[in-house]
């Protein structure tokens, strides 16, 4: 049977200065409007790793008052597997994000978030620890559990 | 999960039900639509998925989580294997049948889940065998919102769905018919009396029988209501009420009796005593068929509704204990008369007493359903109910007592649509969660007036049917307080 499975993966973005970048698979991600689908097989389990790069201190705008008035980021704000398609919800919690981290050396942080809000430069962890479409869909339901990629107090 | 070997046999259709209902008797849907489906001249085997699950599921030591999942699709690693392993073994079991289209029945909201993964697991190892779900559990309300299917569609998982009776549009649609009414749309038609009485018996032939609690023939008599109870879904669904003759239901009992050699009948009707010319009809048969067999009777159980003294004389009690009902539902729903008046179900303290003594009189077994916290209700009505219980504890005797899991509005009935009127503000899902603003009626309020009342209905010697979702529901309320 084949084991490669269709991801499709839509991002939106602010970027106003086109600073922020997007790398899959080393290959750059084009927006259009601020949009951007792009289509990849993988195999299960996989780890893809998502680069964002480019982001300055020049794309932050903040009030007198240091409130964040604009901040230039990518979302990812669809996804499906085989055109199964997970809970919104799954979608906040399920991107890992090592902070300023590159792709040669993707887990190396001390700063680890899950959020699909890519504000900041880094490496981006898909993980779908899954053997199969089923257990996949299965384990998106851990979105449900408070303590599933808890942020904690920091965020 | 063990499951019986695979079985090869091609068939053109595979029909399966989709857990998570708790039955004790077999559902009537596949072995209606397996007989509509012979008729089309496609063959057809019929996988009661439900029951292997709900049985596997009892006697498993997470079943709490399983029933959670199947509810609420929660996630417990403890379960994962088995349920991966469960639609796995499930749909190789379909599709060794090789067949073209697989239909997949929800009773209710509650086999969305499962019919989704079992979707799934379809479209990944068959991605060419076409999938059509229906039933009632397709859809999110009665009032047809379709999130749900809409998914489904979505995401490829299923080809077509069927809303509303099936007979006719299932047997279209397997004809490659014009005609697609209900078919990917909601524009379906309620059968008429004459359609009903011309329909095939069910095929049950698959069915297994043993599986079940309580082995009995499913059959339906009839589909809608003569009341316009503003709490019930039912009649939002079903607009008119359409029954079959008297005669044709009792030759169906005996042509399934004669096949399936079960003695014992449960009716999925709303009420069996809608048509009372009908139903003499089919009493008399029985009373008559059971007095010339009487080591070999048959025996029925269904939903019934009181009627005033007039329409339901004595002598019609008689022929009913002859008829040997094993047990009569009825939907009480309140002890007060003022009450129940006020819910749209019309029969007065009269008529409840009278059916109650003639039942008595020829020990046939009620089973009385119950709602506790109508809108309306006060403390006085609860009062009232345990006076009356008191008062009339003899009918212990035969009537067994279920108060339900406390009163639920659900979306599109009647009193969903007047809630503002009579100053009910709805809190939920769940359809329990709702308050009355005047009143001060709330969700704990009623879950104690429930407990109050399973009290002392056993405390007057009733027997009390506690139901495991309706103790969840009333768990759910008062958290650590039940």
């Amino acid at each position: 049977m084949n084991n490669k499975y269709h991801l499709t993966l839509e991002f939106t973005s602010v970027n106003p200065n086109n600073s922020m970048e997007l790398y899959i698979n080393n290959e750059k991600i084009n927006f259009v409007k601020s949009i951007a689908k792009c289509a990849i097989d993988i195999d299960l389990p996989t780890k893809l790793h998502l680069e964002i790069k480019g982001k300055t201190d020049n794309d932050v705008i903040k009030d007198i008052n240091d409130n964040i008035m604009l901040d230039t980021h990518i979302k990812l704000c669809s996804m499906t597997l085989n055109n199964i398609k997970p809970n919104e919800l799954f979608l906040l919690k399920f991107p890992k994000i090592y902070i300023n981290s590159t792709i040669e050396n993707p887990t190396k942080t001390n700063r680890i978030f899950y959020s699909n809000y890519f504000g900041f430069n880094g490496i981006v962890e898909l993980d779908f620890d899954a053997s199969s479409i089923i257990e996949w869909y299965l384990k998106t339901n851990q979105f449900r559990n408070d303590s599933w990629h808890n942020n904690g107090s920091e965020y | 999960m063990s499951l019986s070997s695979l079985e090869s046999t091609h068939y053109d259709l595979v029909l399966v039900s989709a857990p998570y209902t708790e039955t004790k008797n077999p559902l009537a849907a596949l072995g209606v639509l397996k007989s509509v489906a012979t008729l089309a001249n496609w063959s057809c085997r019929v996988k009661d998925f439900n029951i292997d699950c709900v049985n596997f599921v009892k006697k498993s030591y997470h079943s709490d989580k399983f029933v959670d999942f199947f509810y609420n699709e929660n996630y417990y690693p403890q379960i994962s294997n088995d349920l991966i392993q469960m639609f796995d073994t499930v749909s190789d079991q379909i599709l060794a049948h090789s067949p073209k289209l697989v239909g997949i029945s929800l009773f209710s909201y509650a086999c969305q889940v499962a019919a989704k993964y079992l979707c799934m697991e379809l479209r990944r190892k068959s991605p060419n065998t076409k999938i059509i779900i229906g039933g009632s559990g397709i859809f999110d309300n009665v009032l047809g919102d379709h999130s749900y299917v809409n998914n489904l569609l979505e995401m490829n998982l299923v080809d077509y769905y069927i809303v509303g009776d099936a007979e006719k549009s299932f047997y279209n649609f397997l004809v490659n018919s014009q005609d697609k009414s209900g078919i990917n749309n909601v524009n379906w038609k309620e059968l008429s009396n004459t359609d009903l009485d011309q329909l095939p018996f069910p095929d049950y032939s698959d069915y297994e029988f043993f599986k079940y609690e309580t082995p009995a023939i499913p059959i339906i008599g009839s589909r809608g209501c003569v009341r316009s109870c503003d709490f019930c879904n039912d009649i939002v669904h079903w607009k008119k009420f359409s029954f079959r003759s008297g005669k044709n239901i009792f030759d169906e009992m005996l042509h399934q009796k004669d096949r399936y050699g079960l003695n014992n009948f449960v009716f999925s009707d709303a009420l069996i005593n809608g048509n009372m010319k009908e139903f003499k009809i089919l009493i008399e048969l029985l009373a008559e068929y059971n007095t010339i067999n009487p080591k070999n009777r048959l025996s029925w159980d269904s939903q019934f509704i009181f009627r005033p003294k007039n329409q339901f004389p004595e002598e019609l009690w008689k022929t009913l204990s002859l008829s040997n009902p094993s047990i009569l539902r009825v939907g009480i729903e309140s002890l007060s008369e003022n009450i129940r008046f006020q819910m749209g179900k019309k029969f007065d303290q009269d008529s409840l007493n009278f059916g109650l003594e003639m039942a008595l009189k020829y020990n046939i077994n009620i089973g009385g359903m119950l709602i506790v916290g109508y809108p309306t209700e006060t403390e006085s009505d609860i009062e009232y109910a345990k006076q009356w219980l008191k008062q009339y504890s003899y009918f212990n005797k035969i009537l067994e007592l279920s108060w339900g899991g406390t009163m639920a509005i659900l979306p599109g009935t009647k009193l969903d649509q007047i809630k503002d009127k009579i100053n009910i503000k709805i809190q939920g899902p769940p359809w329990q969660n709702w308050v009355n603003t005047v009143t001060g009626s709330n969700p704990v309020l009623r879950a104690k007036w429930l407990i109050d009342l399973t009290a002392y209905s056993k405390a007057q010697g009733f027997i009390v049917e506690s139901g495991v979702e309706n103790h969840s529901i009333v768990s759910t309320i008062l958290g650590n307080n039940c």
